[in-house]
């Protein structure tokens, strides 16, 4: 009975129900427009281009990804202001359901289906040209997007391609966690504290080099002096560092979203 | 039934609103009434778990609001002064929601839904704001919860309106529910209520039932106050003076307002 009052299969499986019910219109209206821009986009792409490859996709396989990022933003809709939050908190269900069913919906599901409309938009794009301008003197002149190319055409090794993944990962467990840290004005918010992330910790840098390496330092030449040295093979302190960051922080931002929304006041 | 002990709140950065707040409330209508600011609308948020008190112990039908139990949630329903609702129709809300409360009564909904003159089909965006209020009562009452939150219910509502929702809602609560309605406006509910509580100045500054009020005080007007001893408080009305009396040999009507008036300026002692 105690795990009852934690998480009920039958009690998400509503909540889920009343999400979808109550946003459907919105969530219809979300995928067809990303759906028509990147078609529109894609078309225009391939279309000015002679010769387009499996390379011409990654640039636009990553403006799908801010996208998709900015909609991962929108998790917790509810909490834009406080009367609907109020509403959303008292929703008969426990915070680890209400959390998991935003997981589900805006960053899982949001995922695949921004994966299907991504191929489904560039194959509709690439059909729209006719056969002539898709093949000429026998050569493939738009290349057909496939994922298994987009993933091997990052020239890493499997372990960065992996930390590469989980570093995508943190980034939207962050932007799905922005509403429950900022609330009103969350986009602002996230770009704000991120900018002062980021140079804050540049300023770290350059502050810890300018005080334990002041003789390679400078404000002329190098300002943050990196010592890099192998901890075993094929790997420096820089690398571990890097994918200690990127495997581990996706975690502080789903566990702390979690607790501030449980012991959110409104 | 809500027990509270010693409870405390204040908001961020702002004075202590409650230092001392201990009630006990049981089932029926409570009107909770005070002064603009005495929170009113803050006591309902922290009894429906919204707000956490600093200090104190609180519990409503064996949880505590603020751990947020599903199960008390789903036995909870809070309508609050202000309120937005979804661009869905009413049926769409309804099909939505109803499945989130075990008790919910579709019956119910619809006869309230006729008396107040609402469509299913209708668009809640559409709704003007005192329909949407209508609405939301209807929910709340067909939710069949056991503790109902009615912030300002009549804020918003015509005449007809008013007269109807006391109406509906004392045939609609039953025994085994509590509606605790926060409200300034005393007259709009002063013929329904089981239970007053008064908040003034942090504290619960008076708590009885009406049925004791009613054994204990007498309220008249009369042309003159030369005539009468024993005058509690009064008035000056229109038809003469609008006074308070010790009990009277027949029971009259509660004056809400003017037992209020007299709360707020301490002539009535508590209880």
């Amino acid at each position: 009975m105690a795990a009852n009052k934690i998480f009920s299969p039958k009690r998400f499986g509503l909540l889920m129900y009343n999400d979808l019910l109550i946003h459907f219109k919105g969530y219809v209206l979300y995928i067809t427009g990303i759906g028509v821009f990147m078609y529109i986009i894609m078309t225009w792409a391939m279309y000015i281009s002679w010769h387009f490859t499996q390379n011409d996709y990654i640039p636009f396989s990553a403006m799908f990804g801010i996208v998709l990022l900015i909609v991962i933003g929108t998790a917790f809709p509810s909490f834009n202001n406080k009367v609907t939050a109020a509403n959303y908190i008292l929703l008969p269900a426990s915070t680890l359901e209400k959390f998991l069913s935003q997981f589900l919906i805006r960053v899982v599901i949001t995922i695949v289906l921004f994966m299907f409309i991504f191929h489904f938009a560039t194959d509709l794009a690439q059909n729209s040209f006719s056969p002539e301008k898709r093949i000429m003197l026998g050569k493939q002149m738009i290349e057909e997007f496939s994922f298994s190319e987009l993933w091997n055409s990052i020239n890493s090794n499997l372990r960065d391609k992996i930390a590469f993944l989980f570093m995508l990962f943190s980034l939207m467990s962050f932007f799905f966690s922005t509403r429950l840290f900022f609330g009103k004005y969350a986009a602002i918010k996230t770009f704000i504290t991120g900018t002062i992330l980021v140079f804050g910790f540049i300023g770290i840098m350059i502050l810890f080099s300018f005080i334990f390496y002041p003789d390679e330092t400078s404000w002329y030449r190098e300002t943050i002096a990196l010592k890099e040295y192998e901890i075993c093979k094929d790997l420096n302190n820089t690398q571990l560092y890097a994918y200690l960051v990127a495997y581990i922080s996706w975690i502080f931002f789903l566990v702390t979203g979690y607790f501030k929304f449980k012991e959110k006041q409104v | 039934m809500i027990v509270s002990e010693s409870i405390s709140f204040n908001y961020k950065r702002k004075s202590s609103l409650f230092t001392d707040l201990s009630i006990g409330l049981d089932n029926g209508i409570i009107g909770l009434l005070g002064k603009n600011g005495a929170g009113k609308s803050t006591l309902l948020k922290i009894f429906a778990g919204l707000l956490k008190p600093n200090t104190g112990r609180l519990e409503i039908n064996g949880y505590i609001p603020f751990k947020r139990n599903p199960d008390y949630l789903a036995d909870m329903y809070m309508v609050q002064e202000e309120f937005v609702l979804p661009a869905v129709t009413i049926n769409y809300f309804v099909k939505a929601h109803k499945f989130l409360y075990p008790r919910f009564d579709e019956e119910k909904l619809h006869r309230i839904f006729d008396e107040f003159e609402l469509q299913n089909n209708e668009s809640l965006h559409k709704l003007s704001h005192g329909q949407r209020k209508k609405f939301l009562i209807a929910f709340a009452l067909a939710s069949n919860c056991r503790l109902l939150l009615l912030d300002e219910p009549t804020n918003g509502l015509d005449i007809p309106a008013k007269s109807l929702f006391r109406k509906i809602l004392v045939s609609s609560v039953s025994e085994d529910q509590s509606a605790i309605i926060s409200t300034h406006q005393v007259k709009d509910v002063d013929t329904i209520l089981d239970e007053i509580v008064v908040v003034e100045q942090g504290c619960i500054a008076f708590q009885n039932s009406t049925e004791n009020i009613c054994r204990k005080y007498g309220f008249q007007t009369v042309p003159s106050l030369n005539a009468l001893e024993n005058i509690m408080y009064h008035e000056k009305s229109p038809m003469g003076y609008r006074v308070i009396v010790p009990a009277l040999e027949s029971e009259s009507a509660i004056d809400l307002e003017l037992l209020f008036n007299a709360i707020i300026h301490k002539s009535i002692n508590i209880n």
